[in-house]
């Protein structure tokens, strides 16, 4: 922020259009976030007219009005800022809901194959990069296989587990699932393989 | 009998700090360079020092602010500094800032810091968008006679309430600007404050 504000400060005060842009626009100036760089190509496009205002007034460049209107423009400045700070932290909490699927696959009681398919709650598209953390406990709560990754862009995550057929019988498998701007997963699910 | 030579003492020596307080009250010549320095007690926020010696000013400001130097020089005025906060409050934001601008090229020994007030203040009401001057009362800086203004002006979406106070010392025209948006967030303390810290050497 420090960097933006110093970038922004320095266009600003340089040619000091924008305190004239406030002082005497009767435009409404754009107050979103994103458009603050906009507002920067502003301030450049008006540089001449400001300057010909100056050359006119030169009482108009004292100290005070200086002061005064260098506050104005840091105001605006500090405000589109924090404005783009609180949307962005507004936006991140808007937490949406997915659906986390999986089947498991056991083949030739060595091989247990788990199938993981992410997809939006409200659109059923599918959601790649969806974080998946999981883990298989057996009856004494003792967790034995491990296994994390990422689904793909299909919004799919596949595992392969070298296992024992009798260490998955009654067993529980535990998710945990996480994907920026939704509400993070946590399921399990006790199965039974090899029976 | 000795309660009332007590209370005549009382009485008399309360006199004798009056009179000597009135006498020093008159007395003062506000042209030494007394440097009035609020105690970190007398606010609820912690102040950090900013000092520029090659300017020779030196001035507190709230220690949870941001200090942005040397920002540009417009026809002479150099913009110092700009101290400023970025405050949210709920999901709304607001901001605080204050600045200093020096200005070493303008002929002023011909004005006198009254002219020079009102002329500022005309320029001020013509260059702000729906200027209302609230306060305008002359003041110490430094040691030194100056004059404070506080004002509201049209923001974008709120006004913003602004005191500004300035002194001239030797060919230098000093300012000091205090800001708020939107201007219930004003604080008149924290702009009392590091006018207060100001010190010109």
């Amino acid at each position: 922020m420090r960097g933006s504000l110093i970038m922004l400060i320095i266009f600003l005060t340089c040619p000091i259009s924008l305190f004239y842009t406030d002082a005497h626009s009767q435009e409404q100036v754009q107050t979103s976030p994103q458009n603050i760089i906009d507002e920067n190509l502003t301030v450049s496009g008006l540089e001449n007219t400001t300057r010909i205002r100056i050359n006119e007034t030169e009482t108009t460049t004292d100290p005070v009005t200086i002061g005064a209107l260098t506050s104005v423009a840091m105001n605006k400045v500090i405000l589109n800022v924090t404005q783009n700070v609180l949307n962005e932290t507004a936006r991140i909490l808007e937490l949406k809901e997915f659906v986390l699927r999986v089947s498991a696959q056991e083949s030739d009681d060595s091989t247990l194959s788990l199938n993981f398919s992410a997809l939006d709650s409200e659109t059923s598209s599918e959601l790649p990069g969806v974080s998946i953390d999981g883990w298989i406990a057996n009856g004494s709560g003792i967790s034995t296989y491990f296994f994390s990754g990422l689904t793909d862009s299909n919004g799919r995550s596949a595992f392969t587990l070298h296992t024992q057929a009798d260490e998955l019988y009654n067993t529980t498998l535990t998710v945990e699932a996480f994907l920026r701007g939704y509400s993070s997963q946590k399921q399990s699910a006790a199965f039974t393989l090899g029976a | 009998m000795n309660f009332f030579i007590v209370c005549a003492a009382l009485i008399g020596g309360l006199s004798i700090v009056v009179v000597n307080t009135l006498e020093l009250y008159d007395g003062h010549v506000a042209s030494g360079q007394v440097f009035f320095d609020f105690e970190e007690n007398s606010s609820n926020m912690n102040y950090l020092v900013f000092d520029d010696t090659s300017s020779g000013i030196r001035i507190k400001y709230p220690s949870n602010w941001n200090v942005l130097e040397r920002l540009g020089n417009i026809s002479g005025n150099n913009i110092l500094v700009d101290f400023y906060h970025t405050g949210i409050n709920g999901s709304l934001g607001y901001s605080e800032n204050a600045n200093i601008v020096v200005s070493d090229s303008h002929t002023i020994d011909s004005q006198s810091l009254d002219e020079l007030t009102n002329s500022t203040i005309r320029i001020l009401a013509r260059n702000l968008n729906n200027f209302t001057l609230q306060e305008s009362l002359p003041t110490i800086a430094s040691g030194l006679p100056a004059h404070k203004i506080t004002y509201i002006v049209a923001g974008n979406q709120s006004e913003i309430k602004q005191t500004q106070a300035w002194t001239v010392k030797g060919d230098k025209w000093i300012v000091v600007s205090y800001s708020a948006e939107p201007s219930a967030y004003f604080n008149p303390r924290t702009a009392q404050n590091m006018l207060d810290s100001l010190l010109l050497r």
